[in-house]
């Protein structure tokens, strides 16, 4: 009987063993930068060189900083606009994919297997599909009659190009929906259709509110993954070669936060601004998080809680 | 009981980890290490010419019994270079450094003075092309030298030219002459360009054309009257041939190391910026191309110049041994290193002799175009100064909205000269 706290304090010990590297790993390699990004976000610092202590002139020089709107600016425009079309996608596709039809494991496979591929490989691809003018893209509007945008070396549709290229890697929201509406218990359908309702009374009073977790999950990590919008935008802007490298156009229309952060960190090598930025990247991401964690209540449904 | 060997074992798992992981840590010994003095060697260069490097490196290694360089290649290393001389790892000399990032990089400390060097090593400043040892300078100090350079100027597609009837061996002179001799060769249908004869690809050299600059060697000038003429020079051909029509021509375009490139598959009858790289480029993409290499001509018909650019061998701060980093360095500058390096990889060289050779005539043939420009230091001048990376992304995206006809390049340029 008395072996009993000794024991627990014997796995604690054990526990804190096997976790032993990760902690030395989350220690050395998250935290510390951690901590030291913010006393450079106060500081001048090129890399050589000691920072300079400069109080808070990073985070107003950001203030009067054009570029550093736009890049807010476009950002957002991702998260307002591509993130809910994706989800949005993702979401139907599940749907789809839950019906009963024959074929269904292949149908599943080809919408997942886009988000096999990484990033880079399908940015560059996607180039020549946007190709404004030998692009397979603008060939079938032209096809149809229909205007051919310039895509990415047009301003205005540089962003929409992304988005529509974002549905290409919807397969990993997709599988999560599809994963969580397989899972739910058929009754509630054969209680509905016994009532009479209709597939879209369905799918909004049983559906929707059944996966709504998986919702709020990909809602998180969306906002999350949208607001640090990087690898396409560098790979699809980049102009000219080698040492002329240059990223975020059309007219700084493709000029994502965190591709700001990385010219101003590793271009320019204004450590202290790009600092900065992360932070105040930090605190947005805190806040939206925060905001949709309270609303959570009123729209995630969890199958263990009743509603008061 | 119990408890006491459970923490004994503990403490041993505890002391293996710490070990792993200090000899995942720890570098591991190089293979060779042989010789007295063993100096690491960052270069850009991959695939065949990798090897040229390689070969050129044993052969410094063969001449010099008690160094030992041991090359490693190493791409995009401009900012793997800043974030190694931070962490205490430069290598002890590298070549992937661009020339005009020599003020930017000795600016915030992270190149060695070979000043003393040179001077004690005897390097003579008159055996080099003029503007070219002068980019190895900042503030009146020596912090680079190179060793090969591609002088690149508008190359011209001869029998497009045979085609418009314009005489393929009379290059134009004057700029009026340019944009004669670029109408004549445009062909456009509709709003589809067919071919594109010539477009003026960078406001830095169109500037020098009217003869002016964007950077005076100071400060930032991009509101000179000259500089103002040369954007709206280049604003004209977006406006006469379609802003849209000719980005979604650029954009349209292949791998510029490819046949799809459209100088090489005739699709461009002129087109700035050519190197000696054209050689190879006509060797393995486009072996029917009859081109020739013309400067840059001038607004007034004075001597027109030439571009260039290469890359410069640099003692990052913190190199281990500076001296014999800086003996690699010099022996590659030289008529020997110099020469086999060129003609290994087909560039041209940074000395004046060379560049007059037979042998490198015979390998570059349109080189000779270039060579009283090189005798003359008639070449542009770069914005070489501390953020001219920044400058540079500022100027391209204003200029583009120039060309589309958004603004005027007098506002355009006025607002970007405020900012400087």
């Amino acid at each position: 009987m008395s072996t009993g706290p000794r024991k627990r304090h014997g796995e604690l010990r054990w526990g804190i063993l096997f976790i032993f590297p990760w902690i030395v790993g989350f220690l050395v390699f998250v935290l510390f930068p951690l901590l030291f990004s913010l006393y450079y976000s106060f500081t001048n610092y090129n890399l050589i060189g000691s920072p300079a202590w400069t109080g808070i002139k990073n985070y107003t020089g950001l203030l009067s900083d054009n570029l550093f709107y736009i890049s807010l600016w476009n950002t957002i425009y991702m998260v307002i606009l591509g993130l809910p079309l994706h989800l949005v996608g993702a979401l139907i596709v599940a749907l789809m994919l839950s019906a009963n039809v024959k074929g269904l494991a292949v149908y599943r496979a080809i919408y997942y297997l886009p988000s096999v591929i990484p990033l880079v490989a399908a940015a560059l691809l996607w180039r020549w599909i946007f190709n404004p003018m030998f692009g397979i893209l603008n060939a079938g509007l032209s096809h149809l009659g229909l205007p051919q945008p310039g895509w990415l070396i047009d301003p205005v549709w540089s962003k929409p190009a992304l988005i529509l290229m974002g549905f290409w890697g919807i397969g990993g929201s997709m599988v999560l929906y599809l994963a969580s509406i397989k899972d739910m218990p058929k009754e509630l359908y054969e209680v509905a259709d016994i009532d009479g309702a209709n597939w879209l009374q369905k799918i909004l009073r049983i559906t929707l509110p059944m996966i709504s977790p998986i919702i709020f999950f990909n809602l998180i990590t969306g906002v999350i993954g949208y607001f640090q919008y990087f690898t396409q935008a560098y790979i699809l802007s980049a102009t000219g070669y080698g040492s002329q490298m240059q990223v975020g156009g059309p007219r700084d229309s493709t000029m994502f936060y965190a591709l700001y952060l990385y010219i101003n960190a590793f271009r320019y090598f204004a450590m202290g601004k790009a600092s900065a930025m992360a932070w105040i990247l930090f605190v947005i991401l805190m806040i939206s998080t925060l905001v949709i964690f309270r609303s959570s209540a009123r729209w995630v449904y969890y199958g263990g809680e009743t509603r008061s | 009981m119990v408890s006491k060997t459970g923490n004994k074992r503990a403490t041993w798992l505890v002391l293996v980890m710490v070990v792993l992981l200090l000899v995942g840590v720890l570098p591991v010994p190089a293979a060779y290490a042989k010789k007295e003095v063993q100096i690491t060697y960052w270069h850009g260069w991959g695939g065949d010419e990798k090897k040229v490097v390689e070969d050129i490196v044993a052969k410094f290694n063969a001449e010099h019994p008690n160094i030992e360089v041991v090359p490693v290649t190493v791409f995009g290393s401009y900012d793997k270079l800043l974030t190694a001389i931070a962490a205490g790892t430069a290598p002890d000399v590298t070549s992937s450094v661009w020339w005009y990032q020599v003020p930017d990089l000795a600016s915030r400390g992270a190149l060695t003075d070979l000043t003393s060097f040179a001077r004690s090593s005897g390097v003579k400043a008159s055996d080099y092309v003029r503007p070219v040892w002068e980019s190895w300078h900042y503030k009146g100090k020596l912090y680079a030298m190179g060793s090969i350079a591609n002088y690149s100027m508008i190359a011209y597609n001869k029998d497009l030219f045979k085609q418009a009837g314009l005489d393929p061996e009379k290059a134009p002179k004057t700029v009026a002459e340019l944009d004669s001799y670029a109408s004549k060769l445009w062909q456009v249908e509709g709003n589809r360009i067919l071919r594109v004869g010539y477009y003026p690809s960078d406001l830095n050299t169109a500037s020098q054309m009217f003869r002016g600059k964007i950077f005076d060697g100071q400060k930032v000038t991009v509101t000179s009257p000259q500089v103002i003429q040369a954007a709206n020079w280049m604003r004209s051909y977006y406006d006469k041939y379609g802003y849209q029509a000719i980005q979604a021509f650029i954009a349209s375009q292949g791998n510029y190391a490819s046949a799809a490139n459209p100088f090489l598959s005739g699709q461009m009858a002129m087109q700035d910026n050519w190197g000696e790289w054209i050689v190879n480029f006509k060797k393995w993409y486009a072996p029917n191309l009859n081109y020739g290499r013309f400067p840059y001509p001038t607004v007034d018909g004075s001597p027109g110049f030439a571009n260039w650019g290469s890359s410069v061998w640099v003692l990052p701060t913190g190199s281990k041994h500076p001296k014999e980093a800086w003996e690699f360095i010099r022996w590659i500058s030289s008529k020997e290193g110099s020469k086999l390096l060129a003609l290994g990889i087909t560039n041209a060289s940074v000395r004046l002799d060379l560049n007059a050779s037979p042998e490198f005539l015979k390998a570059m043939p349109t080189l000779s175009a270039a060579l009283p420009l090189l005798r003359e230091g008639r070449l542009s001048v770069y914005p070489a100064f501390p953020g001219v990376d920044e400058f540079l992304q500022k100027l391209g995206n204003i200029m583009d909205t120039v060309y589309s006809g958004q603004t005027t390049a007098e506002k355009a340029l006025a607002d970007l000269q405020k900012q400087y």
